[in-house]
């Protein structure tokens, strides 16, 4: 190993990457228990490092948990994957503090999302319960505020605890889109999606069946990967251009849409403003065309707003 | 020796023509001191044609040279033999001799009877003697039969190309420039500077290496006759000198070259970092970025393994919009008089030297970084601190010879650390008083001016000096802190010496890149990879190819003045072409008998151009023209001699008759215990003179003949050494990627296969037949190889050789046949058999005045315009124009 050369580590709780030089220290941690192989990792990476390790399935069951692995020679430190895995299993640190590069530099957007909890509405006799409830353990009480505390670096904003709250939490998630359960397409017996579900969306109910609550679903996709019916794709190229260069990628698309019993589409993420190439790229991964093209689409109106600022009279509709 | 007039054994064409010279050279020693010149002189008289021979204690003095033009003039003498070193050595001198003299320089033969006879057989006295004579005879056979040829002129590109941007291709292409050369520095990272650059201060004197250098490369930026192609890497090279055609990748930086001010906006808003190879890997630089503060040129590049487009370098040029993503790897190509090769050396990993712990103990470093650690201009601004803690060092230990002369690494001296790391100890002696530092050396080197002197200052400073190569090196797990062991051998005890930190001496290797870029260049690169320089004392700065150049630690590890000073040697070497307008080359091109192509007859044959690495054969197939060779773009390498069928070419000064004359020479007397061995005179040659210079003994029962190239050897002359009796035959080349002419020893080596399965249907043994490849470097294989030659003929035995030869001489006869197609060995072949000689002068002569021994000029192009398409097809178009106008026009 030279100076400055990237040094993995791997152990069944976690990998961590380091590149030390005397200046800068960086580090990459993937905690592999909190990992659950959604892909959307290895969608994120814009050097293809993060590779997605397939989960095992025995008699409907899972037996292995999908995970990912990573390339240290790819890995640039950059940071992407940190912000956007959904259950906060990746860490970026910087000189032995948490610090996520790309945002850092206003190249990469924080997303919105948040857990709050109003004391005042809640159902103290619940107390008990909600802690229990949370699938992530996130949740305890603080014995001198006299209230519940949420630790917002791990929370997987799954809403668990807002209806078992009454409503007391309050949760915003970051991506909006679908998931539907097609049961009759199931293979008989299999739950294996609900053996990875992080927020319990998908669970065993009281009659024994796999069922849905799709109001939990963080979009994450874990589910698919697990599925013992995959989705087939075909890749198709996207043209786009961008600072005077054309690029053609290929991107993924499902082909066996109406066979596949569990669906999960993202359509759009709640994000603090960028104007960054690498976020777009991101987006046109993570959400197919959509998100990306919604993305693209705002940047347009902006810049139809400042032309419309120009005109006479714009005053009138550009009031609010 | 009397039996070989008898049998009129090929020496002599119209040996009333001949007055033939020859002298012997004692070599002071080195010669005399194992092969008797007397007996040498005696012999030579014997020998048709000679008309007088004479010994003398250096031929190659003044007095020596003297003597052979006195006698040129005293007795007519129109061919000359030197029975002295090599043809590498010496046959300029004499060639230049005889020709101050009056003859033609090309009525020379030199007999190498030092490399190849008293260097290597100097326990047997009289075998070498005996050697010698028969060399002698090979000399004075093929002298019989050359004739005068003219130097070839070739116009030169008045133009430059250094490759490597060090200090030592910065003071190359100054002083180029200076004599208003047009000069294309290439320099394959985003910057010139080298690794000077990368140094705090320079020893003895101390001062700022970056402070020293800065200006020189600033110099280079603003000269207008140099020319920066940075970030740019060659790919292609062909021509000749004075003539070459470079073909340059200009890898994209994604920066305009024009547009960018080097202002740094964009690094300020770059998110990525990764580890600066500048500084080691020690600090980082951004994905967007100039290695150095003092880059020149001061343009910033985009590292596309590291960026991820998120384009706010774009938005941060602003309106200079100098950022360009749409960039793609662009070829230019030159025309270009000489190059010089300048690429320096790249440290060794000593990852490898596990017992050091390099890469595995944080704070055993390297002494380069060591070197970034000090520097002010580092990335610790010069505050000296160790890897694991960020702490400054209150003892450190550094390391001498790690991976230079270890025979498990490197055998060799890396020459210059013992001085850095003395001045890296004396430099934190500076700073840091208080620190106590230890070197672990084998011997300290002080070969320069005041370096002696340094040293001393060194060790009244209080810096320890331990002879004794360490051990091992273990960390403390705990505190990091680093224990070394070693035998002091001064007093023969063990040392195990707890120290902060450690700095490693790492050997230099040769650049990363420096073996590709030979085979790009034809430049052989030795065993460890650094470039060949022609001759080790006296073409220091030359390669074995002309028009190419060496300077700095290409060539071998050097300090900062040595390197400039071979830069500025190149220079000059390189505008020695350059200033001259045209440059004489070799005419020992090879020439094609039109009445005797094929293709003059309606033939389709297409063997001549398919051989020629060069694409120097005009080749009609089909069209009733003959094929012919563009002089200006032979190299001279006679692989389509050897291959043509029809035997309708000829090499000139390597003639058929020429060879097959020397063939019967040195097999003339007892040729069952003989190896003949066919060799290139470039890596095989030079590999047997590395034999020679080395005095690796090997048995004096070989003989070489050399060709320019192995591809010139013919299957004929291989059968003809056996159908005469040889006991072994060796075809030896350069290695496959060494080839002095692209694939003319590929071409040998399948030819040779061929014929090896030919002659064993024959009844050969197999080991009676190889065929080798043999480095300039490599003496002791070449020693080897001929001693296990010598085994096989011992351990088969002259009587099963005998037996062997016999039963397939009809055959080999019969296939031998139509060698007498050439003239001038039907000739000779009669000579030897004492066949009547009727009408064949004429015959010679007409095949002469035919264009075998004619001079090699520029004639013009023959092709009517009519048949211009057929013209271009066979690429002509390129060799009309370095032939000029006079070719172009035509018909």
């Amino acid at each position: 190993m030279k100076r400055g050369e990237t040094v993995k580590t791997k152990t069944d709780a976690e990998i961590v990457l380091d590149r030390k030089m005397v200046t800068l220290h960086n580090r990459m941690v993937w905690d592999l228990e909190r990992c659950i192989g959604c892909q959307i990792g290895p969608l994120t990476c814009p050097k293809d490092a993060i590779t997605h390790v397939p989960g095992v399935v025995e008699n409907g069951h899972l037996v292995k948990r999908a995970s990912a692995d990573i390339d240290p020679e790819k890995c640039i430190f950059c940071g992407m994957c940190a912000v956007m895995c959904p259950t906060n299993a990746i860490t970026a640190w910087v000189d032995g503090k948490v610090e996520v590069p790309v945002q850092k530099f206003e190249a990469f957007p924080t997303l919105v999302e948040s857990t709050k909890f109003a004391g005042a509405l809640f159902d103290w006799e619940r107390r008990d319960f909600v802690i229990d409830n949370c699938p992530t353990n996130v949740i305890s009480f603080d014995e001198e505020k006299e209230t519940l505390v949420v630790d917002q670096q791990h929370c997987i904003r799954c809403r668990q605890c807002e209806v078992a709250s009454d409503g007391a939490f309050q949760v915003v998630q970051p991506w909006e889109g679908t998931v539907e359960l097609f049961r009759e397409k199931c293979v008989e017996g299999c739950t294996a999606c609900a053996d990875i579900c992080p927020t319990r969306a998908l669970h065993i109910a009281e009659n024994g069946e796999l069922a849905l609550a799709d109001y939990y679903c963080i979009k994450c996709g874990a589910c698919m990967q697990v599925c013992p019916i995959k989705a087939t794709t075909e890749t198709y190229d996207i043209t786009f251009e961008s600072h005077g260069v054309t690029y053609t990628r290929a991107h993924e698309r499902i082909t066996n849409r109406a066979e596949l019993p569990i669906v999960v589409d993202r359509w759009r993420v709640k994000h603090t403003p960028v104007e960054s190439g690498a976020w777009v790229q991101a987006l046109m991964r993570l959400a197919d065309d959509k998100a990306g093209m919604v993305e693209i689409d705002r940047k347009r109106a902006l810049r139809r707003k400042d032309l419309l600022k120009a005109l006479k009279g714009a005053s009138l509709f550009l009031e609010e | 020796m009397a039996e070989i007039k008898e049998k009129g054994n090929g020496h002599g064409r119209e040996t009333e023509d001949l007055r033939i010279g020859v002298y012997v050279c004692h070599c002071g020693s080195n010669i005399a001191s194992v092969v008797t010149p007397s007996e040498v002189v005696e012999y030579a008289k014997t020998l048709p044609g000679v008309v007088i021979a004479k010994e003398h204690r250096y031929m190659c003095s003044d007095p020596g040279q003297a003597l052979i033009q006195q006698d040129i003039k005293e007795f007519g003498l129109n061919r000359v033999v030197v029975a002295a070193c090599s043809v590498a050595m010496h046959e300029p001198t004499f060639r230049a001799c005889i020709s101050d003299a009056g003859l033609n320089p090309f009525m020379f033969e030199m007999a190498n009877i030092r490399e190849h006879s008293s260097w290597v057989h100097s326990h047997e006295k009289a075998a070498a003697t005996h050697k010698a004579k028969e060399i002698v005879a090979s000399a004075v056979a093929k002298v019989s039969y050359v004739r005068p040829l003219d130097m070839f002129e070739v116009p030169v590109t008045r133009r430059a190309m250094i490759i490597g941007g060090g200090i030592a291709g910065i003071s190359a292409a100054l002083d180029l420039a200076d004599m208003k050369i047009d000069t294309y520095l290439v320099e394959k990272t985003p910057t010139i500077g080298g690794r000077m650059a990368q140094l705090d201060k320079t020893f003895p004197t101390m001062d700022c290496s970056i402070c020293i250098e800065a200006p020189k490369m600033v110099d280079v930026g603003k000269n207008p006759y140099i020319h920066l192609l940075t970030y740019s890497e060659v790919k292609e090279v062909s021509g000749y000198i004075g003539n070459f055609k470079v073909k340059v990748e200009r890898k994209p930086r994604y920066v305009s070259l024009d547009k960018c001010t080097g202002c740094g906006l964009c690094e300020e808003v770059c998110p990525i970092s990764v580890p600066n190879e500048f500084e080691e890997g020690l600090g980082p630089r951004k994905a967007i970025y100039v290695p150095m503060a003092q880059a020149v040129p001061s343009i910033y590049t985009i590292d596309m393994d590291a960026c991820i487009r998120c384009y706010k370098c774009v938005e941060a040029c602003g309106s200079l919009s100098a950022i360009d993503f749409a960039q793609e790897p662009e070829i230019v190509e030159l025309d270009i008089g000489a190059i010089i090769v300048a690429t320096g050396y790249d440290t060794w990993n000593p990852e490898a030297i596990e017992e050091y712990g390099f890469g595995v103990y944080e704070n055993v470093t390297t002494m380069m970084e060591i070197e970034r650690l000090h520097c002010a201009g580092g990335p610790t601004v010069g505050e000296f601190v160790r890897p694991s803690d960020g702490k400054v060092p209150e003892t450190l230990a550094l390391i001498q010879c790690v991976g230079s002369r270890d025979k498990r690494y490197h055998e060799y001296c890396s020459g210059f650390c013992c001085m850095y790391t003395i001045k890296n100890a004396m430099l934190l002696k500076w700073l840091y008083p208080e620190m106590d530092i230890t070197i672990f050396r084998i011997d300290i080197r002080t070969p320069g001016k005041t370096y002696e002197e340094f040293y001393e200052r060194a060790r009244e400073a209080g810096i320890h000096f331990i002879q004794g190569r360490p051990s091992e090196i273990i960390e403390d797990p705990a505190t990091k802190n680093l224990t070394v062991h070693a035998e002091n051998i001064a007093t023969g005890q063990h040392v195990a010496l707890e120290v902060e930190m450690v700095g490693l001496a790492n050997a230099a290797i040769p650049s990363d890149g420096a073996v590709d870029l030979g085979r790009v260049l034809t430049v052989p690169n030795d065993t460890h990879g650094w470039f060949l320089e022609s001759h080790p004392k006296l073409k220091p700065l030359d390669t074995p190819t002309e028009g190419i150049y060496l300077a700095g630690s290409a060539q071998g590890p050097k300090d900062i003045p040595a390197s400039v000073a071979q830069g500025s040697g190149a220079a000059g070497r390189a505008s020695r072409v350059l200033n001259a307008g045209t440059w004489e080359i070799d005419p020992i091109v090879a020439y094609v008998d039109p009445e005797r192509c094929i293709n003059s007859k309606g033939g389709k044959c297409t063997i001549c151009a398919q051989a020629c690495p060069y694409g120097a054969v005009i080749n009609l197939p089909g069209t009733g023209e003959a094929s012919r060779i563009v002089p200006a773009k032979c190299h001279g390498c006679g692989t389509c001699v050897a291959e043509c069928p029809q035997n309708a070419i000829t090499q000139h000064h390597f003639t058929d008759g020429q060879i097959v004359a020397q063939i019967h020479a040195l097999l003339a007397d007892e040729p069952e215990t003989k190896v003949l061995a066919f060799i290139c005179r470039w890596c095989s040659g030079m590999g047997a003179d590395n034999a020679g210079v080395s005095h690796f003994e090997y048995p004096a029962n070989t003989r070489n003949i050399l060709v320019m190239c192995a591809g010139r050897v013919d299957r004929d002359f291989v059968m003809e050494a056996f159908r005469l009796g040889a006991g072994a035959v060796l075809v030896s080349g350069c290695h496959p990627q060494d080839c002095h002419y692209i694939e003319g020893r590929n071409h040998a080596e399948d030819r040779m296969e061929k014929l090896a399965g030919q002659l064993e249907k024959l009844g050969i043994s197999p080991g009676r037949f190889r065929v080798e490849s043999v480095s300039a470097t490599e003496g002791a294989k070449w020693a080897r190889i001929m001693r296990d030659l010598n085994e096989v003929i011992q351990d088969l035995g002259v009587a099963a050789i005998e037996a062997e030869n016999e039963a397939a001489r009809p055959q080999l006869t019969k296939r031998l046949r139509r060698m007498r197609e050439v003239p001038e060995v039907d000739y000779l072949l009669r000579l030897v058999e004492s066949a009547p000689l009727r009408d064949l002068p004429s015959q010679t002569q007409r095949a002469f005045d035919a264009g075998i021994g004619k001079k090699v000029v520029q004639e013009p192009c023959a092709t009517v315009p009519a048949e211009a398409d057929a013209c271009k097809a066979c690429a002509i178009a390129e060799a009309c124009e370095t032939l000029g106008a006079a070719t172009k026009g035509g018909a």
